[in-house]
């Protein structure tokens, strides 16, 4: 019984948090409820017994990506997101109709669904017995999920890799020694050419 | 625990070691102009997409799985890692040249190029759920970054701002149906979830899973109608990286959903090969149509890649509606095909590009006199859009055939009809390319830059005797096709 | 059977709501209670020294972004290691060996963003 309050409590903030980082015109007290909504997310991992999940929703969500949001604020210098009113204002009431039909749709379809017990019949009671849950995934992620975990290593790589070379500023004349391509930000003409 | 066997990642090993030394040679690489010399870079890729495709040929005929059943390695693993492997060395072939013109010439470029090939290989062996998913993001990512590689470019930026936006919703779709699948399953094995799912049919459950996962995929291959980002981005992308979009990401997908599928959703066959049909239909009315009225060589060729799609899209749409992997052969011919004629076709506008860098706007008005200026290009050209048009003798011709009459093995005569007349429409934006290329005369004269190099050359005569080779002797590529095709099904 | 985790989010619902109710006390009793007496100087940022002109949210330099997103990426290997270290003595020397090839993957990135000069201010 108290779990189903807890769980219908923190569900209901995370969709608040939502529609509201959806809706506010200032994009940081956008971000800031959408961190709300990560800490509630989080929430009802704990509640599953899913710590290890929970911690890193406040960690990688709520901490590093937040950040990561801040500082394209910042770069943007954006203030308050200024919608266009006369040409999108059609398709927004479309959009929301059509949104709430999909939403309908999903939890008509959904209801109907009995859902199979996850792999090895694994329930909060048989994790603990097993070490803790953080254990059961590490267990899992390197042993049947070794190669999905590698290669998330190589998309990390990627990010990395891409990163930098979108982001990395030439060098200016005199320090030439790690320069990018000299002449490679084009005139003003030749800015929209086709490439 | 075991030690997994690594023999079935050989190919990919080898390209993400060739990835990495290219990344830790690139920051040495200076000459006195701070530009740096990149023969190193370009030898070292070429090598090792050369090494994964020497390996994965002499891997023909294995049947093992490794890590916990995740992947195989059997011959229709080996057919796409050959298949990728070429088209990403004959993409590395023709960049320099196209590069060094728009002086944004760095060795990052091949190592992106490698470590998607390395997703896309994944994407074809995977024979589970998650690592699809992960290595659709690994090719996925590196695309959104070649798209912009051109980053002061406004057309670069659009071109992968809407790839990266529309790219990432269709993975959280394809990921909410995964998450699904699991639910309803309890398990993200392909054929551990046909078991699990086999005998509850087309239950809405299942239904709404298999449907976006389909979505997922669909968007990938651009069918419509989640076509819109591709005339965007295959137009501001650099040439033969849009040449790459519309190959290998393309090839990867359709190899996910034919191994996917059939394997994974059994019960629920006609289903999925109805919404197939269905999108197939879309596809290629929307391709066909909107490139009637391209006058940019580029985006009618990214609109003629839609249609192909939607081409591509009957044969599978067969394979479910008849619940028989037959109609799957065409589809392959057909992806085999493609990859050379498209990325001949794409090539050439490349190799146009690098001539007159800043005057060429890809215009229809622009190709006029091309036949006059550079008689074999125009020649080329011609032959690579004939084939596309699939006229008889060139590779698009075995596509379309082996293609349309698994269709009509599978019953579905009148979508076979619907595909050859849109081709015959295609026939129209190809052919007009052609008598422009060599009964218009030029409005103005160009000036061309510099010869071709040695690496755009080869990279468009292969293209262009692959094409000439399937069109006239198919039947090795439906030899490795049926046995592709064993291995997975039998 | 009870979960236990019930027990953990109410007492961390109490911790939280101490907290908050305890920094909210003192901010408004601390308004309550002072003095206060109205003078223009004290509106002032800073008592001495000069007026600030334009506004705290500047255009940042783009290389900020760049360091805060190769941090990002290093966080998520951090994250990885953390269930690794759980299992690594039931899992034994593969286990070992994967981490080694997951961290030699990064440190490929690392190697390469350090030669760029990434790390280097300008």
């Amino acid at each position: 019984m108290t779990e189903k309050i807890l769980f219908i409590v923190f569900s209901v903030l995370a969709v608040a948090g939502g529609l509201g980082t959806i809706t506010r015109k200032n994009v940081v007290h956008g971000l800031l409820l959408l961190v709300f909504t990560f800490l509630n997310v989080a929430a009802i991992f704990f509640l599953t017994q899913a710590y290890f999940l929970a911690v890193i929703q406040i960690l990688v969500y709520a901490g590093a990506i937040m950040v990561l949001f801040v500082f394209v604020i910042m770069l943007l210098n954006l203030r308050t997101f200024e919608q266009e009113e006369q040409t999108h204002r059609r398709q927004r009431w479309i959009a929301a109709a059509l949104s709430v039909l999909v939403l309908v749709e999903f939890v008509v379809v959904l209801a109907g669904v009995t859902f199979t017990s996850v792999r090895g019949g694994l329930t909060p009671e048989t994790m603990t017995d097993l070490g803790g849950g953080t254990k059961v995934f590490g267990d899992a992620l390197f042993n049947n999920m070794l190669l999905p975990f590698e290669v998330a290593s190589v998309v990390l790589l990627v990010a990395m890799v891409g990163a930098i070379v979108l982001v990395k500023r030439e060098k200016t004349a005199g320090g030439a020694t790690r320069a990018w391509e000299p002449g490679e930000r084009p005139t003003p003409e030749a800015l929209e050419e086709e490439v | 625990m075991q030690w997994p066997d690594l023999v079935p990642v050989i190919p990919e090993l080898i390209l993400l070691v060739a990835a990495c030394v290219v990344l830790l040679v690139e920051p040495f690489l200076k000459t006195e102009d701070g530009r740096g010399d990149k023969t190193a870079v370009i030898a070292i890729a070429l090598t090792g997409l050369l090494g994964a495709l020497v390996v994965s040929l002499a891997l023909v005929g294995q049947d093992r799985e490794s890590f916990a059943g995740m992947l195989v390695l059997d011959d229709w693993a080996v057919f796409f890692k050959v298949l990728f492997a070429i088209g990403a060395g004959l993409v590395i072939l023709m960049s320099p040249g196209y590069l060094e013109a728009h002086r944004r010439h760095l060795g990052e470029f091949y190592a992106l190029v490698l470590l998607a090939v390395v997703g896309m290989d994944l994407m074809a062996a995977a024979r589970d759920f998650i690592l699809l998913y992960v290595a659709l993001e690994l090719m996925a990512i590196s695309s959104y970054v070649l798209a912009a590689f051109f980053r002061y470019r406004v057309r670069s930026n659009e071109s992968s701002l809407k790839y990266f936006l529309t790219g990432s919703f269709a993975s959280a779709i394809m990921l909410y149906g995964i998450s699904l699948v699991y639910g309803l399953a309890g398990a993200t094995g392909y054929a551990a979830v046909g078991q699990a799912l086999g005998g509850r049919g087309g239950s809405a459950g299942v239904l709404l899973a298999v449907f976006l996962v389909a979505v997922g995929l669909g968007f990938k291959v651009s069918a419509a109608p989640f076509h819109m980002w591709t005339p965007d981005v295959y137009q501001g992308a650099p040439t033969p990286i849009a040449a790459f979009f519309s190959v290998g990401p393309k090839t990867a997908a359709f190899a996910a959903i034919m191994a996917a599928f059939i394997v994974a959703f059994p019960g629920a066959v006609q289903e999925w090969g109805v919404f197939f049909i269905v999108l197939s239909i879309a596809t290629m009315l929307v391709g066909n149509l909107y490139a009637l009225v391209q006058t940019n060589v580029k985006r009618m060729l990214a609109y003629s890649s839609i249609a192909h799609a939607g081409y591509l899209l009957t044969g599978v749409g067969a394979m479910g509606w008849a619940g028989n992997s037959y109609p799957g052969h065409g589809v392959m011919v057909y992806l085999a095909a493609y990859t050379f004629m498209n990325l001949g076709a794409f090539g050439l506008l490349a190799y146009l590009k690098t001539q007159m860098p800043h005057s060429f706007d890809y215009s229809l008005k622009q190709m006029a006199g091309l036949g006059r200026r550079s008689p074999w290009a125009a020649v080329l050209l011609s032959l690579f859009l004939l084939s596309l048009t699939g006229i008889p003798g060139t590779a698009g011709f075995i596509g379309k055939f082996y293609v349309f009459s698994g269709v009509v093995w599978a019953d579905l005569w009148w979508l076979a009809v619907i595909g050859v007349l849109l081709s015959v429409v295609s026939a129209y934006y190809y052919l007009r390319v052609i008598i422009y290329m060599f009964f218009r005369e030029p409005e103005e004269e160009y000036e061309v830059r510099e010869p071709i190099s040695g690496g755009m050359a080869a990279s468009l005569a292969v293209s262009a005797i692959a094409t000439v080779v399937i069109g006239i002797l198919p039947s090795w590529l439906w030899d490795s096709v049926a046995s592709a095709f064993n291995a997975l099904f039998d | 059977m009870v979960n236990p985790a019930i027990d953990l989010v109410i007492q961390l619902g109490i911790m939280f709501a101490i907290g908050a109710a305890m920094a909210m006390a003192f901010i408004s009793i601390s308004h309550l209670l002072s003095p206060r007496s109205t003078n223009p100087n004290k509106s002032e940022p800073y008592e001495c020294g000069v007026v600030p002109k334009s506004d705290a949210r500047a255009p940042f330099n783009v290389h900020y972004y760049l360091v805060a997103v190769l941090f990002v990426l290093f966080d998520l290997e951090a994250v990885f290691i953390y269930p690794w270290a759980v299992s690594l003595r039931t899992l034994g020397t593969p286990a070992l060996a994967e981490m080694f090839v997951f961290i030699a993957i990064l440190l490929v990135g690392y190697v390469y963003a350090w030669k760029k000069g990434v790390f280097e201010w300008e």
